[in-house]
């Protein structure tokens, strides 16, 4: 890859597509280059597509002219997974964000990549429908991103992932005339010999671009009751959860929060009861004539393991005016401002997220060593996480100018997912692999004994970009 | 349209006269001679002029739009520095705004200067002395020329003998809170709104029916200076129901107002953006500030009432 | 948020989340991401580390409507708002060094 190629590529580029989705500014170009993983990259032009055609053109041109392409949403993944690490092409799908189609008998919506997942839920509430998947940034994440990502969030034991609400997908390829495919089905049922949807979700980028989206949609559920428990006792709290998993409820939405990091996502916001102790916020969808049954089934169990406090709303305004989600909203900024206490309010900070998975009867032990761990090491975890899939999200945050504190959290990170794997789980649930995560991803084949799964994947990735162009650097 | 331009004139003009655009200055506090007001004391009312002074600064705009598209940008818009500079009150007889316009943000004056005549003791107008704050060039970052007005406008409440200044923007309000002290060395000004005013003079007010309404918060009001419960429990005093938008209090969404002056495309389509917002919980949307009024009527769809707060709590 | 230093401290805690962007009136009408919370933030970090100030730069700041909405949503608290404003005030005392560039707003 050389400085000629890119300047050959955007002067052509320049005769073909519009002049105002070309972005050269050196200094905005460095707004394209990082994201909150504290990897940064080297963009050298960045590209706002407007249309299939235009994602044609730039990707035909990229593979003639060997133009590394990093496909952008909003940059919010915490792997190095939309980074440029080589200098190269930022292809941005902010203008792609429309919804093109919305079919509620089809239970389909045809959204562009740019699309914020928030943004489609609010244009899907008043049908009365949803897009499940919402990692707890939906506010920032966009469609594209989560496809690529193969997001999960909250709902996750109830929904699954993105590879479980996507149909078919438009996709364009890297290849002499940027070829457009549509892979999968608008149907859920779908048998159209291998299912490369299921490919290209979580391929992060790598193996072509999304340029339409056919997802899945399901109803909002009529009534929602949710219990936030708090616990001195994290065991205790982790038996409560299992009890109720193996009860022949699928809860909605189980969240749980360590004590410390309930304490400091309590921090400035107003609540009317006291946040001390170990959080579980558990939710079970149902109809309005049983949110009675369900609230003394929750109560009934949460407080047999020894919570001192239980707050249940019986529908979804109540929860809001009870406050009941606030602090696990505030959990990013209470992992923040962790940092601030421990190294000052105005230091600049790294939060380094974990997201490791387990089988869910695995969880007590999981939560037990991760915290083992994170003594041995002298860091101040954060444990909180999506307990009712087995997702954990351990985190630190440290000053990354001190070196040594650095090198004490790489060492941490690996052997967080190093526990993962011994207790039969995986290193990523939902956050995907992008840089961080290379080196975990060969631990995990070897420790399957399935290293030749790495070399199937290279040789997939190979068919779909020979040239090796499509984000560069990532998963493999 | 260059917005460098922009700023530059009207930070001229403001140093050249006290008011960001060319104004017939006599004719800014006349709204408050029937009133009768005194003009002596230690509390005064101070509007700023941003009232007043929103449809002139609304058609300037405009009229150097037009100027920049005639000049393509250039020779035209330096024509209108050069005059500015030697003698800005000739601009002031092309300046036209809308009559109506400023009929209405008149009558707001009035109607707020009324309520705070009935239910508070003791409150003077300065007249001629209730000049512009300098709030556009606080926000443009232009801090000299800031400095420079914010101390005149100081000298004239000392000769006034002012202690304590009644606003009635969120701007204004604003700038004097955290803009003033900054620059004006010993401001010792106390400053309070209107709004906390009659919230805290526990008003018996008279019940007003079944009236449904939907508050748009300005931004200055909500996030600035926590203005926000105030107005509501003035409107529910009243026996008035608030169908909140989505977007209110602290979360309130901006109208768009103050890109007007650099991208009145930007500007209007904000404003188009919270219309919809306000629109969807109720026909009667109510506004506290003259940049919110202003840009939000320019998209208001024709059976949709938008209305400043004071003429409702006129009916105190 | 007085001088440079403090102001380059306030700016420096950002951590890329983009959670401000959910939130901004101007991003979805703006060309790129500088016309977002986070791009005024990363960028006033630019100019008061390397003086560097493009016409881009300039669109990204001017086209704030100093709105703040985007401080409530910031994990690091950033008084974004406030930030913007300071460093028109800075960009004011460089272009008194005769550094001119227009400031065009400009729509996708």
């Amino acid at each position: 890859m050389n400085e000629g190629n890119i300047k050959n590529f955007i002067n052509e580029l320049e005769s073909s597509i519009n002049s105002n989705k070309i972005l050269m500014d050196d200094i905005i170009l460095k707004l394209y280059s990082r994201e909150p993983s504290g990897i940064e990259g080297k963009a050298k032009t960045v590209v706002f597509p407007e249309n299939n055609d235009d994602v044609s053109k730039i990707l035909s041109l990229a593979y003639k002219y060997e133009v590394p392409i990093y496909a952008q949403g909003s940059s919010s993944s915490l792997s190095g997974n939309a980074a440029p690490l080589k200098e190269g092409v930022i292809v941005s799908f902010e203008r792609m964000n429309k919804i093109k189609e919305l079919n509620i008998t089809d239970s389909i919506a045809i959204v562009e990549p740019g699309i914020r997942i928030d943004e489609l839920n609010i244009n899907l509430e008043k049908s009365g429908y949803m897009f499940p998947i919402d990692p707890a940034s939906q506010s920032v994440a966009t469609i594209g991103g989560a496809i690529n990502n193969g997001a999960g969030g909250l709902k996750g034991a109830k929904y699954g992932t993105m590879k479980d609400w996507v149909n078919g997908l438009q996709i364009v390829l890297a290849d002499e005339n940027g070829t457009t495919l549509f892979v999968g089905c608008k149907t859920v049922k779908c048998r159209k010999g291998y299912d490369l949807t299921r490919l290209i979700i979580g391929s992060e980028g790598t193996l072509a671009l999304v340029t339409e989206a056919v997802l899945r949609l399901t109803p909002i559920p009529e009534s929602i009751v949710t219990s936030l428990a708090l616990f001195n006792d994290l065991s205790d709290l982790l038996n409560a959860f299992i009890e109720i998993k193996s009860s022949g409820i699928q809860p909605y939405i189980a969240e749980f929060m360590d004590s410390k990091t309930v304490e400091m996502a309590s921090k400035g916001i107003e609540l009317n009861f006291t946040p001390e102790g170990n959080m579980l916020l558990i939710s079970i969808d149902t109809t309005k004539e049983s949110t009675d049954k369900i609230k003394k089934f929750l109560e009934n169990k949460l407080s047999k393991h020894n919570a001192n406090k239980i707050i249940t709303s019986l529908n979804q305004e109540e929860a809001e005016e009870m406050g009941l989600f606030k602090i696990r909203r505030n959990l990013f900024a209470a992992q923040v401002s962790m940092g601030q206490v421990i190294y000052g309010a105005n230091k600049k900070l790294q939060v380094f997220i974990e997201d490791i998975v387990v089988p869910p009867s695995k969880i007590i032990e999981a939560v037990n060593k991760v915290r083992d761990l994170g003594i041995k090491y002298g860091l101040q975890v954060s444990i909180g996480g999506h307990i009712g899939d087995g997702n954990i999200h351990p985190s630190v945050v440290y000053d990354p100018t001190d070196e040594s504190t650095k090198d004490k959290v790489i060492k941490w990170y690996n052997e967080v997912m190093r526990i993962a794997l011994e207790l039969n789980g995986s290193i990523s649930a939902e956050h995907g692999i992008g840089i961080l995560k290379k080196e975990g991803l060969v631990m995990e084949m070897n420790y399957y004994n399935s290293s030749k799964e790495l070399s199937i994947m290279r040789s997939i990735k190979s068919i779909f970009d020979p040239k090796g162009i499509l984000n560069p650097g990532k998963v493999l | 349209m260059d917005a460098k331009d922009i700023m530059d004139l009207l930070a001229e003009i403001t140093l050249k006269t006290g008011y960001p655009v060319p104004v017939n200055k006599d004719a800014l506090f006349k709204w408050a001679e029937p009133l009768k007001l005194p003009s002596n004391g230690d509390t005064y009312i101070y509007t700023g002029a941003l009232y007043q002074l929103i449809p002139y600064i609304n058609y300037t705009v405009k009229y150097l739009e037009l100027i920049s598209e005639l000049s393509a940008g250039n020779s035209l818009i330096n024509l209108v520095k050069k005059i500015v500079s030697i003698s800005p009150y000739y601009l002031s007889s092309i300046i036209k705004p809308n009559i109506k316009e400023i009929n209405e943000s008149e009558l707001i004056l009035k109607n707020i200067a009324k309520i705070l005549q009935n239910h508070v003791k003791g409150i003077s107008y300065l007249y001629e002395d209730d000049i512009y704050s300098g709030v556009l060039l606080y926000d443009f970052g232009m801090d000299d020329y800031f400095s420079i007005h914010a101390h005149r406008v100081f000298e004239k409440f000392k000769l006034k003998n002012v202690r304590r200044v009644i606003t009635v923007d969120p701007h204004t309000t604003h700038v004097l809170r955290e803009g003033y002290p900054r620059y004006v060395d010993k401001f010792d000004i106390e400053v309070i709104n209107y709004l906390e005013l009659l919230d805290k003079a526990n008003i018996n007010a008279e019940k007003l029916g079944n009236l449904i309404v939907t508050i748009h918060d300005p931004c200055y009001y909500s996030r600035y200076e926590n203005i926000i419960d105030q107005p509501r429990k003035l409107l529910k005093s009243m026996g008035i129901k608030i169908n909140e938008a989505k977007r209110s209090g602290k979360n309130t969404f901006c109208c768009g107002g103050p890109l007007e002056s650099f991208s009145p495309k930007f500007s209007i389509d904000i404003a188009k953006m919270r219309m919809n917002q306000l629109i969807s919980e109720s026909n009667f949307i109510i506004t506290m500030c003259p940049i919110c009024k202003a840009n939000l009527s320019r998209v208001k769809p024709s059976n949709v009432k938008l209305i400043d707060i004071a003429e409702i709590l006129s009916k105190f | 948020m007085i001088n440079d230093i403090m102001l380059f401290d306030e700016v420096n805690r950002c951590m890329y989340c983009g959670f401000c962007e959910s939130v901004c009136p101007t991003i979805s009408l703006g060309p790129h991401r500088g016309y977002g919370p986070r791009g005024r933030v990363n960028l006033i970090k630019e100019i008061l580390k390397n003086n560097t100030i493009t016409e881009e730069v300039l669109s990204s700041i001017y086209s704030c409507l100093l709105c703040n909405a985007c401080n409530l949503v910031c994990p690091a608290k950033i008084d974004i708002g406030r930030a913007v404003r300071e460093v028109r005030a800075i960009i004011n005392n460089y272009n008194k060094q005769s550094i001119k560039k227009k400031i065009i707003i400009r729509e996708r």
